[in-house]
């Protein structure tokens, strides 16, 4: 396409996005197998081990400029490496943590870039998004791009919080408006959706080099320890066992999806830690509800617990979640709208419970 | 549900309108629809009630031929394209893509003229009432009872208000050309909207909703439209945001607006006051480059906002959900006949949409033919000629597609 000649990629940008198409040709043209990569790049495989450490460790990706071949190629690299120890709580946690490295150095780039970037077949979605400059400043927000709906609409679907639903977008012709922050967050989701979903081609395992044997174990081991010491998925899966009758459904769902190692919403997130807290819970036992998300960090999130807790804030009411798209209304109290507030339905859930255990006996 | 194979109608009245149908086959030339070959079409047959399913033509002669020969009930055709319409499982069939359709039904609208044209009666003891029908006959208390619907021109023209706001929706907001917008009276109590275009074809289920979602203001939070700065609330005019303008602008604008205002909200006569005698200012706002709404002092933001979500309802839109999203379904074929009523399912040229007229328009048999009425029976209009009401047992030479109408919902039969 014409408007792409103005852009020109140096390699440095093949490294910090090595998932656009020129990155993919250009490691084709280096002519690197898994056979000849220890000879040729070597520094691409402890590149790669460090990227996977710091996903596992901090859930987060570094960049290393430094050596740009050892970057570019670390990222199939890395792919495959997931691919073959196939364990799905590590590569969501290498997708969403590389999604935001993508996001903290697109968001720095220029509009050219991000055009190419994004509208490049093959990048982000198979035919490259439908995106459109175009500079629209109001009172309210500086508004730079378009992007069509139906690209929105795929874009955004993993997206729960009300302020991504496409009725509360400015929608016209066809195309959504978007600001640079909000064309990149839209970005980075795509990356992360396509780290999950997308196939690795399959390697002979009896075929591959000791070092990636042994490379492989390393980084199994690792992940391992860390789930077991830090992670504790044990502590999580206890706490998930012992959910309580008294739950409203719109907590058992958050916690459902936390134990399945969904990647819960900022919203989801707060409100299950306020909904704990006023029912009394204590720190440790709350953040085991977090074990599971591909982004688990224990002293972040003892950290906002701690935050929330100082402050007192209570759990949001049903009007807030319903507008936040939390509310799960499955039980006949939630639709007769007697219940203004979660919290009100499981101190009225218990009293029932506790009643129905002492007519019993 | 209302079923049409009444006990008193019998086989007599299924093969005339069998005849009639047949006929009409023969006469006109029915298009088929864009990309036929590729589409599944299904048919309800006069003699049996099952769908006759998995059909599919090669050639516009076949169908035609087809539609001849068996002059049937209902005709569908899919709204998706498969590699083999033919193959009698969906995972068979090959999906290709859909067209984004859309139904607007005055059923699922509550009109309020339905008490006056829609009546009931009871299978068992022969009570009867008007409305929808009740879950018990109130004389016997059985469950067996038949409801009759009508077709009226308040509730056909509350379904063209929806579909022209829908229409607007798709034009204005997704950028749909008009040229790849048809709306299609569905030959009985609503309208349908096709948008055959490459860009919508291979939307999911889940897309779809959430285009739906976007036309019904389904989720709307209306501060994701406004800002609020130095006690100025500042709107965006795109989107929702424009109909949330024009949602205020309307109740303001006049005396029915700010009735219409104070009965929707619990607004006491106070604050109501205020909005009157602040008109004119919040008006000006409204019409500025960057509009602004300026709140008399005493009247909250939260009272506007409560306000403005209620108001906002006259535009969303009441479309029929699971028709949207269901990438397989099979809906009216254009210009066959509906097996309720004998009129045509008709294409309407998007500039004729206001002018069109059902009982008009959609009318397609000529000629007159005696019947006798076995219900009390609201008039209907055809052509610009009203007929009726008419008493049970009454016998009369009426307009063949009026006989047609009747007979074809099992209220009357030949003479
Ligand atoms: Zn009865
Ligand atoms: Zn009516």
């Amino acid at each position: 396409m014409q408007r792409h000649e103005t852009v020109k990629l140096y390699k440095e940008d093949l490294a910090k996005y090595p998932f656009i198409v020129q990155a993919r040709e250009y490691v084709r043209k280096l002519n690197i197998d898994l056979q000849n990569l220890q000879n040729r790049v070597p520094e691409a495989i402890s590149r790669v081990r460090k990227l996977i450490e710091n996903a596992i460790i901090k859930g987060e990706c570094d960049i290393d400029i430094d050596n740009v071949d050892a970057e570019i190629i670390a990222y199939p690299l890395a792919r495959l490496l997931i691919e073959i120890i196939n364990d799905r709580w590590l590569k969501q946690r290498f997708a969403v943590a590389f999604s935001k490295r993508v996001w903290n150095l697109l968001r720095r780039e220029s509009n050219e870039k991000i055009m190419l970037i994004a509208t490049q077949p093959g990048n982000i979605c198979e035919n490259g998004w439908n995106l459109q400059r175009e500079e629209h400043i109001t009172d309210n927000k500086a508004y730079e791009w378009k992007l069509h709906f139906k690209d929105y609409i795929r874009a955004s679907r993993s997206l729960k919080a009300p302020t991504w639903k496409l009725t509360n977008r400015l929608v016209s012709n066809g195309y959504v408006r978007l600001t640079k922050k909000e064309l990149v967050r839209l970005i980075a989701e795509c990356v992360k959706e396509r780290l999950i979903s997308s196939e690795v081609p399959r390697v002979d395992l009896q075929e591959i080099p000791e070092w990636l044997k042994e490379l492989i174990e390393e980084i199994r081991d690792l992940m391992n320890r860390y789930k077991k010491e830090v992670i504790r998925e044990d502590l999580a899966d206890m706490r998930f066992k012992v959910t309580e009758e008294a739950f409203p459904p719109c907590v058992i769902r958050i916690i459902e999806a936390a134990s399945r190692g969904e990647n819960l919403s900022h919203e989801e997130r707060l409100f299950l830690l306020f909904f704990m807290l006023n029912i009394g819970k204590d720190v440790e036992e709350i953040i085991d509800y977090y074990r599971k998300l591909p982004d688990f960090n224990e002293e972040k999130t003892r950290y906002y617990i701690l935050h929330a807790k100082a402050k007192g804030y209570t759990a949001h009411n049903c009007d807030t979640l319903r507008s936040l798209g939390i509310c799960t209304p499955n039980h006949e109290w939630c639709v007769s709208g007697n219940i203004k507030n979660p919290l009100v339905f499981y101190r009225r859930m218990q009293y029932v419970i506790r009643r129905r255990k002492t007519e019993n006996k | 549900m209302s079923s049409d194979a009444g006990k008193q109608r019998t086989s007599r009245e299924l093969l005339f309108l069998k005849r009639m149908f047949s006929s009409y086959y023969r006469r006109v030339k029915i298009p088929p629809p864009p990309d036929f070959k590729y589409r599944e079409f299904g048919f309800m047959l006069w003699d049996k009630d099952v769908m006759v399913r998995h059909k599919s033509f090669s050639d516009a002669e076949q169908l035609q031929n087809f539609l001849a020969e068996y002059g049937p009930k209902h005709a569908y055709r899919s709204v998706a394209y498969y590699y083999d319409p033919e193959a009698s499982t969906m995972e068979s069939k090959g999906w290709i893509g859909a067209d984004l359709v859309f139904d607007v039904d005055a059923d699922h609208l509550n009109t309020p003229c339905k008490m006056e044209h829609d009546f009931w009666v009871c299978e068992h003891c022969g009570a009867h009432g008007r409305g929808g029908k009740p879950e018990q006959c109130h004389k016997c208390g059985s469950s067996n009872i038949k409801e009759f619907t009508w077709i009226c021109e308040r509730c056909l023209d509350l379904a063209k208000e929806e579909i022209i706001k829908l229409k607007d929706f798709l034009i204005d907001d997704f950028g749909i050309s008009p040229y790849e917008l048809k709306i299609v009276y569905s030959g009985h109590r609503g309208y349908h909207l096709h948008v055959y275009s490459e860009v919508v074809r291979d939307l999911t289920r889940d897309e779809r909703r959430e285009m739906l979602d976007y036309i019904k203001g389904i989720g709307l939070s209306v501060s994701s439209f406004y800002r609020k700065s130095s006690g100025v609330i500042i709107f965006e005019r795109e989107g929702w945001g424009g109909r949330i303008l024009k949602s205020l602008e309307n109740l303001l604008r006049d005396e029915d607006g700010l009735t219409a205002l104070k009965d929707m909200s619990e607004m006491d006569r106070s604050t109501l006051e205020k909005l009157r005698s602040y008109k004119s200012v919040i008006l000006r706002g409204l019409r500025e480059e960057s509009p602004k709404i300026i709140l008399p002092k005493g009247v909250g933001e939260k009272t506007l906002i409560k306000l403005l979500a209620k108001a906002l309802k006259m535009f969303e839109v009441e479309v029929d959900e699971p028709v949207t999203i269901d990438v397989h379904r099979i809906i009216r074929l254009e210009n066959s006949l509906h097996g309720k009523t004998g009129f045509r399912v008709t294409e309407i040229p998007l500039n004729y949409l206001d002018k069109f007229d059902a009982f008009k328009d959609a009318i397609v048999f000529r000629g007159e033919v005696s019947i006798k009425f076995l219900f009390d029976c609201p008039p209907l209009r055809i052509g610009e000629e009203v007929f009726g009401p008419f008493k049970r047992g009454q016998k009369v030479e009426v307009p063949m597609a009026l006989a047609i109408f009747v007979l074809a919902r099992g209220v009357a039969i030949l003479l």
